[in-house]
């Protein structure tokens, strides 16, 4: 057997690929029993953190396979393996969230209020106000200031995104690729393509679509036109490499 | 008509903890099978307290096991006794402590070798509380371990040393670099210097070292399925025990336990117990009789209990 890292969701709730969402509710429940504090069945094992550690992972998994499209996409991904040319589990499931494809059930689903919340996404963007910044970085926020003033004034001008523009105004934002992968957790490689508009280094557009909207909402520029304008270029683009 | 091809199989009863009811366990098993027309036998494993004559309502047997494993004379069918109970033998184990603490490991498979002679279905060995080396190695030999747990702390906790002492034993002995018996033995001790804490972490760390020692270990550590009954229990709680503990040692030990299934706890047993007539002999269907029965089922056919 793996090491609980390197399990599949279905493996960390120990049910078949093809368990019906009842059978999931009953794992997750189970496991509810066994991790818990004072359990009987797992003080002498595990340490308390040991227990919660296990219990975020079951109840992540178990909200992925509750809910269908989610559930489906992850069928796929670990039909298709998991390349390192390929996107993660991770990465898809943002870029689908972000889509509101799968909208992530809170609470409801599980019925006990134990919910994997995602971390806000556009950390360090545009709407961030100086006055969260500590005394320590005044030059980073005079910078950001600044930065705020030159980011309003380049989204005035722009009247289609394209990757060139999410590059120019992260750049504006003072943001290197690896801070943008950070808060989207979307990797370098992919943030770069888009912003070359390398299609052929990217996954499907599924994917792209909710990048870009992630890269968007994380720079602060209005998500969905960005996303739009830059998908309509991408099927142009992509039509002409087909062709 | 299978049974003419059927390979004999042999069941180990252990648990750590003494008081579970592991003899009571093992008579019970051992005369619902012989009354299912299986040619049982029972073997008196507990080198240290031995009873299971007493069990069973029978008079101390003159040759024992210990007398067996020791007389390079002596045949197995010389230490074996008949039983009222048609189809089930006995082989009882030491009278005197003192005689045969420790056999030696060729011993134990001396003995093994010499069930498959015989011709019999199903050998049951009862072993002895704790986790030392004799217990283990019966309980390594067996084609199916049994533990048999009370829903309580202490028992579960020793359920799970025997079972890591068990698993660790078998890695130890199946892994044939030294380099490796060196990594298993450190990993024995809960503060080792790699702090590794679990076995499923033991057996990355040794991937890591050694990819092709490590993808064999794994496949043994997969083939090692202990089994769990549950007894005394009180409540569908205690029921939910079973699983949960089964839950555990997947994450912890990455082991498959299966549940088998559970004997109430009833006024009935001790009774029984107190009057050296095993339950399962009182005639009629009782609750604890169909528990038997359940068990064994699930036993024979490598099933478990289905939840409720």
């Amino acid at each position: 057997m793996k090491s609980l890292r390197s399990q599949n969701y279905y493996e960390v709730l120990g049910i078949s690929r093809y368990a019906s969402p009842d059978e999931i509710r009953d794992a997750y429940e189970l496991s509810k029993l066994t991790f818990t504090q004072n359990s009987m069945a797992t003080y002498s094992l595990f340490s308390e953190d040991e227990n919660r550690e296990i219990l975020d992972l079951i109840t992540k998994a178990c909200e992925t396979l509750l809910n269908p499209e989610l559930r489906r996409e992850y069928d796929t991904y670990l039909d298709s393996g998991d390349k390192a040319d390929r996107p993660s589990w991770e990465e898809r499931e943002v870029a689908l969230l972000a889509q509101g494809h799968a909208h992530r059930q809170q609470g409801g689903m599980l019925h006990n209020g134990v919910s994997t919340s995602e971390a806000p996404i556009g950390r360090g963007g545009a709407m961030e106000s100086p006055t969260q910044e500590s005394p320590h970085s005044e030059t980073r926020s005079m910078n950001s200031m600044k930065g705020a003033n030159d980011a309003e004034r380049y989204i005035e001008s722009v009247e289609t995104y394209t990757g060139e523009s999410l590059r120019r105004f992260r750049e504006i934002k003072g943001l290197a690729l690896s801070d943008l992968a950070n808060s989207t957790k979307i990797r370098n490689t992919y943030i770069g393509y888009i912003e070359e508009e390398n299609f052929s280094g990217l996954p499907a557009a599924v994917y792209v679509k909710g990048f870009v909207k992630l890269i968007a909402q994380a720079l602060g520029l209005p998500a969905d036109k960005v996303t739009h304008d830059y998908m309509i270029r991408y099927r142009s683009l992509e039509g002409k490499n087909q062709a | 008509m299978g049974q003419l091809f059927q390979k004999k199989e042999i069941f180990a009863v252990g648990g750590g903890k003494g008081g579970t009811g592991k003899s009571f366990f093992a008579v019970n098993l051992a005369i619902v099978l012989a009354r299912g027309n299986h040619r049982t036998l029972l073997i008196d494993a507990d080198l240290g307290g031995a009873n299971l004559h007493t069990c069973l309502g029978i008079p101390a047997p003159e040759s024992t096991l210990s007398d067996f494993i020791q007389s390079p004379t002596l045949r197995i069918e010389d230490v074996i006794v008949e039983t009222p109970l048609a189809n089930l033998r006995l082989i009882s184990g030491a009278q005197d402590i003192l005689d045969i603490a420790n056999p030696k490991y060729t011993q134990k498979i001396k003995l093994i070798r010499a069930i498959q002679t015989l011709e019999i279905d199903f050998v049951i060995l009862d072993l002895g509380a704790g986790t030392n080396y004799n217990t283990l190695d019966f309980f390594m030999v067996a084609d199916k371990g049994i533990l048999v747990v009370i829903p309580e702390p202490t028992s579960i906790e020793n359920a799970y040393r025997f079972i890591k002492s068990a698993l660790y034993r078998k890695l130890k002995m199946l892994a044939s670099d030294p380099q490796t018996k060196g990594i298993i033995e450190k990993a024995m001790d809960k503060k080792n210097a790699y702090g590794l804490r679990t076995p499923v972490e033991l057996l990355d760390f040794i991937t890591q070292e050694n990819a092709t020692t490590g993808e064999f270990l794994r496949r043994e550590m997969n083939r090692f399925q202990p089994r769990i009954v549950l007894n005394q229990v009180r409540s569908l709680a205690d029921v939910r025990i079973g699983y949960l503990m089964q839950n555990a040692c997947r994450k912890y030990f990455g082991v498959q336990v299966d549940f088998l299934g559970y004997i109430e706890n009833d006024d009935q047993v001790w009774q029984s117990v107190r009057k050296r007539q095993p339950i399962t002999l009182n005639g009629g269907y009782s609750k604890i009789t169909q528990s038997f029965q359940i068990i064994t089922q699930n036993l024979i056919q490598g099933l478990q209990l289905k939840p409720e």
